[in-house]
């Protein structure tokens, strides 16, 4: 097992996922995913992460996680069927 | 209650309308044309006395005992192979037809056992039959030649075959042609040689999958459970649901004795079930001694570390323990410390008491349930597609199929009473498509044969759907009317979709599928008449298992394959109540009935209801338990019914997160493998105790009825009540039914839904309210639960997990018929006959250069662990692919499995994980060996 | 330069025929040309030399004498189409046999081949079927059931796929007129199929050939290949447009399927079972689609009746039964062979007149007609006319035509008991009274053989072929009491019993 952390590991997979829209909306995409699955002890450790300029985060994990801290979520959003 | 005796009409019903108005013995019926004039009497209320005729299968007309006479027609024809015609009349008693009657009777009798013991247990028609038609001696005599010489078969662990008693109806040959499908047996030799085989072996030889509905069907002592030949015949049924795949076939269990002295005699498959409709497989229909056997837990334990001895405690002391051990943890490390994972093995109420204790008692929403690891991402995928979490047709839909994509499932082992349905259709003309690396049964079989295999190389599965769905759109295939009126703006997604790097001869290389084939397999779902997609974990479990769903139903809907019988994207549940746990709100994010905990309106239901305030931040799901708990702000669990050290991936990582923990609660039958990390030990119920319900594959909420009180002294949902209330927030019901009224009354879904309107309707799938009481067997006709549907772009991302120099090989793992997930079950009992220990399948072109052959015990690695196995070399894996079951501890698949997860929803990648396979040292073959044989020992 | 027919026929073949073809090609200016069996098989090998005044036969040749028949010095028949033997019969299903070699399609075509299917390539399917029903053809199989019924039936069936199946499982002793079409004259069964095709909207046929007949089988697959080749058969049968594939399928030796819904399952890999009917093979059949299943003998005479239209068929016979009967003569016969004649010629005729009596010289004591399954009919009925309702009054059957003889040493009961035997060896093992019953109907004759408990074990017998007729599944249990108990009831003497007549 690689030695990073589980919440990069999972923002990376986000990333992979999202990287080939629009950067603004990839950023959205992601952070609105983190809001409605992460338990927030793990949206706080990635801000950690941001706060501490993790050099191995990707740089649109960095930015969802501004967009996640600079705006509002979208409450809409959160009332689809989530699975 | 006494034993439940279905009436048996003799011919399966006719489907139509009334329309045959026939007068037999003077009294009229009326009857869709072409319905047996047996099955007429019967509804008529006339028994004529047969043999070879049952209504699960087609009438054959061999025991001569049904004869008629119909008036203006010639002879004596056989009432189960005479369709009923308008204005016929029939006479089922005339002096003729007796005396042909006691006739064939006396010959029969000639060849069977004047003490038959079947007759004397009540397990054989003939004698009652006998007295029926009025044959009291046999005039040939005993001298004759006959067969009451011939040795039985006792070599199946689960039913003997006595041929003495045997009257070839061929009963048994065609239900297990027929119904399960596998044509395992035939008769041998012609004339009064004729005898039933397993084709020419013995039964455990052969290809006999015993389902058992050989054994349903023999009219005779022949063929007979081997419990009811040790116990004698049941006393009493109770109707209940099986509890291992996510089929839920209906059962009567039939019991002799009563209260704690109960037990069961045999589980027989039930007509009237929804879902099964009078079928079963080996594990259903015979592997339930696991609940009687001695490895059973029926005491709690305690001890202070895992290092100790456990301890039997009383209820009280272990109930205390569990709930000071978790309020000391949330002093000392918060809320948010613990959480439960509960299990989708056990009912919806006791599923919904977890969910409960954690939003209520523990504050917070660190609950998640074992479909984490299984169909997560269907409920993300079809959710987001759809509207609704869940499959869109009931079984019977697929008898309406004509085409079947079926990805990423295996079901004649993992499914195997719906594979038996679903093999039913293709004989019946319907074509598949397999979508699977390995050529699994489907592809080609007796009777069955693909029309395409596409050997989908593993991780690759989304390259293969958009290479579909490229084909029907660009060559034109797509249902523009479908997705104007049903669907959202489609127009972003066909331009994607129509992309050249979507086509199959762009993705050929990806997937390893050749192009022309996949192209054949497009136009053939697209315009092969009504298409249904079926599909598994080898969906699912990958780094992008939620865009595959979303994948697949986007074929469906470009299709217009929806909204009707016949169509349908419909997963296959692995367990029971798969379905069931997540309707129960058991995801850290979501309240029951899928309602997202950050929605206001619905958490002040509970709010109200529970008095308490709900967070509005979702909790821990599995993976992040064990990452917190590593990470050392998560110290407590509890486990209900889930073995999560050896069915989650990255064995060592769970452990040392277990190992992390101060307080591990496991309620389980078994002191499972994360027991052994436990703290405290509380014993739970089997099927055979839990009064509630379970919701099957199809949304079918079926009942779970005890056979015998709990052992423990506590029914499962009591114990989590108990905890609650011990940690200060009081949790109490009278009754289970109490449970479900209180989810009927929170969950718009179940809103019709009580044990009373299950115990009148036999079974309702959900949604069940006001707008279809009676619940709704195919979802989204008109329009979709969401309104209209969205097709989400589905880009493919591939997998990190890639082979290399050190890890050529890809693993991917499955189930096989007679074993059950982790075993914990299924290794209890007989079932193991057949597969003793995993096997790892690897093609011949990797074997030979590995010098490995068949038998071999072989050392298979990862990047995170290594195990042992036994190798058999098989051309059903291509080459670079190998493959394993998971049901033994000894191997313990999972400790090679890593710690990639789908993106959406963390759905482990258990189907994909580089590996490497080498030849053992002969000290290393001869400890694995030993090994399995004491496991083997120790569990038979 | 002489030509000589020396027959091929697997009968000729038996006695001889193949060194006695030998000896005459090593003769020079000689040329042996082959033929199909003339039916007198009594004069088997017969070799026929042609000459100005028509082809002389020769019988009973072996090689030693072949010198003698080409310096015309041997024992002969005369020309053969003019004796008495060939020529009081009236040959139309057997018409060519004999006369051409067998897969020689010109040939074939000279002697009035394919006129059938080229008329019936000019009407339409519908009056294709007229012209067999208005013939009053009936299946010669041995039920006899009206076969342009039978063919309308699957006529007016809708389906994606119908076939036409050809029982050539000819399994009833003492019949050989299948065999010895399809090796005589093996283009008139293929151009019957072909006809049967276009009539019923059938793209694909088969011809379930019994393994027991090599020689058959390889006639008739040549013949196919040579059709195929010729465009009577494949995308195109003589040009009209109409697809018609035709295979032969070699059956494995079960008696039971000659049955044809036990046939049906064959053809379509199983093990040879009865199917309970309803629904008929007319409109479930092979693979579950409407399916024509006709005799050799039923197909191989549809040519002549397209070609001469079925009025012309029709007008021969007597009753019910129209056109000709091939009779199989054989057992204890002086003159075994093939006897085609119209129906309502009297069976003494055919028995005395061709057969002449039995081989042994003794008195005739009886004959079953049709096969294992059908009765023994006593010399003092051989004024029966060969009439499918009168030989049913008479308790008894024409079946496929085989007719065996037996002199007054025949003991009846023995003869009993081997009918139950072959029913309990050759059952297909589907029904009850047909499976156990006739074991137990062995055991009982054997009782009755022993004279143990005479009466009650007559009766018995009585009692268990009521069961056996009225509660079996199809003819082989239904039908094998025909022989017993006609046996039992002509010749009670042989039971231990009283004699016909003498009983009260």
């Amino acid at each position: 097992m690689s030695g990073e952390s589980a919440v990069i590991r999972l923002g990376h997979d986000l990333v992979r996922n999202f990287q080939m829209l629009p950067r603004e909306q990839a950023a959205t995409e992601i952070a609105t995913h983190i809001a409605k699955f992460w338990e927030p002890r793990m949206r706080h450790e990635l801000m950690a992460h941001v706060r501490l300029g993790d050099m191995a985060m990707h740089p649109l994990l960095v930015a969802a996680a501004e967009h996640f801290v600079d705006h509002e979520i979208n409450r809409g959003d959160l009332r689809e069927a989530s699975g | 209650m006494t034993l439940i005796v279905e009436p048996d009409y003799g011919t399966p019903a006719v489907r139509g309308g009334a329309d045959a108005r026939v007068t037999i013995d003077g009294r009229e019926i009326t009857v869709p044309a072409g319905t047996s004039v047996l099955r007429a009497a019967k509804e008529a209320g006339i028994d004529i006395p047969k043999l070879c005729a049952t209504d699960s299968l087609k009438a054959f007309g061999s025991c001569r005992l049904c004869l008629v006479e119909v008036e203006g027609a010639r002879g004596t024809p056989a009432s189960c192979t005479t369709p009923c015609a308008d204005g016929m009349v029939v006479s089922t008693q005339s002096e003729q037809v007796v005396e042909v009657r006691r006739g064939v009777m006396e010959l029969y009798l000639s060849d069977h056992p004047t003490s038959c013991a079947g007759c004397a247990r009540g397990n054989c028609e003939m004698q009652d039959l006998a007295h029926q038609v009025g044959v009291d001696t046999v005039r040939y005599g005993l001298g004759g030649v006959s067969h009451l010489a011939e040795p039985a078969d006792t070599t199946n662990p689960y039913f003997a075959y006595e041929p003495s008693a045997c009257i070839v109806c061929s009963r048994c040959v065609r239900a297990c042609g027929e119904i399960q499908g596998t044509f395992a047996l035939t008769v041998q030799g012609r004339g009064f040689d004729s005898r039933i085989t397993p084709g020419g072996t013995d039964f455990l030889s052969s290809e006999c999958v015993s389902c058992g509905a050989c054994v349903q069907a023999c009219p005779t002592d022949a063929l007979t459970e081997k419990s009811v030949i040790d116990l004698g015949m049941p006393s009493r049924s109770v109707l209940t649901t099986c509890a291992y795949c996510g089929v839920g076939c209906s059962f009567k269990a039939e019991v002799r004795g009563s209260g704690s002295e109960s037990r069961v005699v045999r589980m027989m498959p039930w007509k009237d079930g929804g879902a099964n409709e009078g079928h079963s497989c080996v594990k259903g229909r015979f592997a339930y001694g696991y609940a009687s056997h001695r490895d059973r837990q029926l005491h709690p334990m305690v001890r202070d570390t895992i290092g100790e001895e456990w301890r039997v405690v009383s209820w009280d002391e272990a109930i205390r323990r569990v709930a000071e051990g978790f309020r000391s943890l949330q002093g000392r490390f918060g809320a948010g410390a613990i959480g439960a994972i509960s299990s989708s093995r056990c009912t919806n109420e006791e599923v919904y008491v977890v969910q409960k204790m954690v939003r209520a008692a523990f504050g917070n929403n660190n609950v998640d349930t074992c479909a984490r690891v299984c169909h997560s991402p269907t409920g993300f995928g079809l959710g987001q597609a759809f509207g609704t979490s869940a499959g869109t047709q009931d079984f019977a839909s697929v008898d309406d199929c004509d085409v079947i994509l079926l990805v990423g499932a295996n079901p004649t082992d993992a499914h195997p009473v719906f594979a038996s349905r679903m093999k039913r259709r293709l004989r019946e003309g319907a074509r598949i498509i397999v979508a699977d690396p390995r050529r699994i049964d489907l592809v080609r079989s007796p009777h069955v044969e693909a029309a395409h295999h596409l050997p989908v190389r593993p991780g690759t599965n989304v390259a293969f759907v958009n290479a579909m769905a490229h084909v029907i759109v660009t060559e034109g295939l797509h249902d523009v009317d479908f997705l104007r009126e049903r669907c959202e703006d489609a127009s972003d997604y066909l331009t994607f979709i129509a992309g050249a790097e979507h086509s199959p001869e762009a993705t050929a290389d990806v997937t390893g599928i050749p192009a022309e084939e996949l192209r054949a397999a497009a136009r053939l779902y697209a315009t092969g008449g009504n298409a249904g997609i079926y599909y598994g974990l080898g969906v699912t479990e990958h780094s992008q298992g939620s865009t595959m769903v979303m994948g697949l139903a986007n074929l469906a809907m470009l299709t217009g394959n929806l909204g009707r019988e016949g169509v349908g994207v419909n997963p296959l549940r692995g367990q029971n109540n798969v379905q069931g746990s997540c309707d129960m709100g058991s995801f850290p994010h979501e309240l029951p009935g899928y309602r997202h905990v950050s929605r206001e309106d619905v958490r002040a239901i509970y709010d109200d209801l529970w008095g308490v305030r709900i967070s509005p931040h979702p909790g821990l799901r599995i993976p992040n338990m064990f990452d917190s708990a590593v990470g050392g702000t998560f110290k407590g669990l509890f486990v209900q019914g889930e073995d999560i050290a050896q069915s989650d991936p990255n064995t060592a990582h769970v452990e040392s997160a277990l190992k992390s923990m101060e307080l591990v609660v496991v309620q389980d039958l078994f002191l499972n493998e994360t027991a052994r990390f436990a703290h405290v030990f509380l014993p739970g119920t089997s099927f055979l105790e839990k009064d509630g319900t379970f919701t099957n594959a199809e949304r079918r909420i079926n009942r779970v009825r005890p056979v015998m009180p709990s052992p423990t002294g506590k029914d499962e949902w009591e114990i989590v009540c108990d905890i609650a209330t011990a940690m200060g927030y009081p949790m109490s019901y009278a009754q289970p039914s109490e449970i479900m009224a209180e989810i009927a009354s929170t969950t718009p879904t179940f809103a019709g839904v009580s044990f009373e309107r299950l115990d009148a309707e036999g079974s309702m799938q959900w949604p069940v309210n006001d707008a279809a009481p009676h619940g709704t067997p195919t979802m989204h006709i008109g329009q979709f639960v969401r309104g209209l549907g969205h097709l989400a772009t589905t880009h493919y991302v591939p997998t990190t997990e890639v082979t290399g120099h050190r890890y050529p090989l890809v693993l991917t793992t499955g189930r096989i018929l007679s074993q059950y997930n982790v075993g914990a079950q299924t290794r209890r009992t007989a079932n193991s006959t057949w597969h003793p220990q995993d096997i790892l399948e690897i093609h011949p072109a990797d074997a030979e250069p590995r010098g490995i052959s068949s038998g071999d015990v072989v050392e298979l690695t990862s990047r995170v662990g290594s195990t042992h196995l036994t190798a058999e070399v098989s051309e059903r894996m291509p080459p670079g692919v190998v493959y394993t079951t998971f049901h033994h501890p000894v191997t313990g698949a999972n400790v090679v499995t890593t710690e990639n997860s789908d993106w959406a929803t963390n759905c482990p990648e258990y189907k994909v994980t580089a590996v490497q396979v080498t030849v053992v040292t002969e000290t290393v073959r001869a400890a694995y060996e030993e090994s399995v044989a004491t496991a083997t020992g120790s569990v038979r | 330069m002489t030509t000589v027919w020396v027959p091929c026929d697997a009968a000729a073949l038996s006695v001889g025929a193949e060194a006695v073809a030998t000896a005459l090609a090593a003769v020079e200016g000689v040329t042996v040309r082959r033929n199909g069996s003339r039916g007198l098989l009594w004069a088997e090998p017969l070799v026929e030399v042609e000459t100005e005044h028509g082809r002389v036969g020769y019988p009973n040749v072996t090689p030693e004498l072949v010198e003698e028949v080409l310096a015309g010095s041997a024992p002969s028949l005369g020309v053969v189409e003019e004796h008495p033997w060939f020529a009081r019969q009236h040959r139309v299903t057997f018409v060519r046999v004999g006369r051409i070699e067998p897969t020689d399609i010109a040939a074939y075509r000279e002697l009035g081949g394919f006129a059938g299917l080229s008329r019936a390539l000019t009407l339409t399917p519908q009056q294709v079927v007229g012209e067999v029903t208005a013939s009053g053809l009936r299946g010669r199989g041995g039920a006899g059931f009206p076969t342009g019924i039978k063919w309308e039936t699957v006529r007016t069936a809708a389906a994606d796929v119908k076939f036409v199946c050809c029982n050539a499982d000819e399994g009833d002793s003492g019949t050989f007129a299948d065999r010895m079409l399809i090796e005589g004259d093996p283009f008139s069964l293929i151009e019957g199929m072909a006809i049967a095709a276009y009539a019923v909207g059938a793209s694909e046929g088969y011809v379930y050939l019994r393994s027991e007949y090599p020689h058959a089988v390889t006639t008739l697959r040549r013949a196919i290949d040579i059709a195929y080749a010729h465009g009577m058969l494949g995308e195109s049968v003589a040009g009209s447009g109409h697809r018609f594939d035709l295979e032969v399928r070699v059956g494995a030796g079960a008696y039971i399927c000659g049955e044809e819904t036990s046939m049906l399952d064959s053809l379509e890999g199983k093990r040879g079972e009865v199917r309970a009917k309803p629904p008929i093979p007319a409109l479930v059949g092979l693979f579950g689609r409407p399916t024509v299943v006709n005799n050799v003998l039923s197909l191989g005479t549809v040519p002549m009746i397209l070609a001469d239209g079925g009025t012309a068929y029709g007008a021969l016979g007597t009753g019910r039964s129209r056109g000709t009967q091939v009779v199989q003569l054989a057992g204890n016969v002086a003159r075994g062979g093939i006897v085609e004649c119209d129906f309502g010629t009297p069976l003494r005729t055919v028995v005395e007149d061709f057969g002449g009596g039995t081989l042994s010289g003794r008195p005739l004591k009886a004959m079953q007609v049709g096969g294992p399954l059908g009765a023994y009919v006593p010399a003092s009925h051989l004024d029966l006319p060969l009439d499918y309702e009168a030989f049913a009054e008479a308790g008894a059957m024409l079946g496929h035509g085989g007719v065996v003889l037996f002199d007054d040493t025949m003991d009846a009961s023995a003869m009993a008991r081997f009918a139950m035997e072959f029913c309990a060896k050759e059952s297909c093992g589907k029904c009850t009274p047909c499976r156990i019953g006739s074991t137990r109907g062995v055991e009982v004759i054997d009782r009755i053989r022993r004279r143990e408990d005479l009466e009650a074990n007559v009766e018995l017998l009585g009692s268990l072929c009521t069961t056996m007729t009225k509660g079996s599944l199809c003819a082989m249990g239904g039908l094998t009491p025909m022989p017993v108990q006609s046996a039992l009831t002509h010749f009670p003497e042989d039971f231990g019993l009283a004699a016909e007549g003498s009983r009260t």
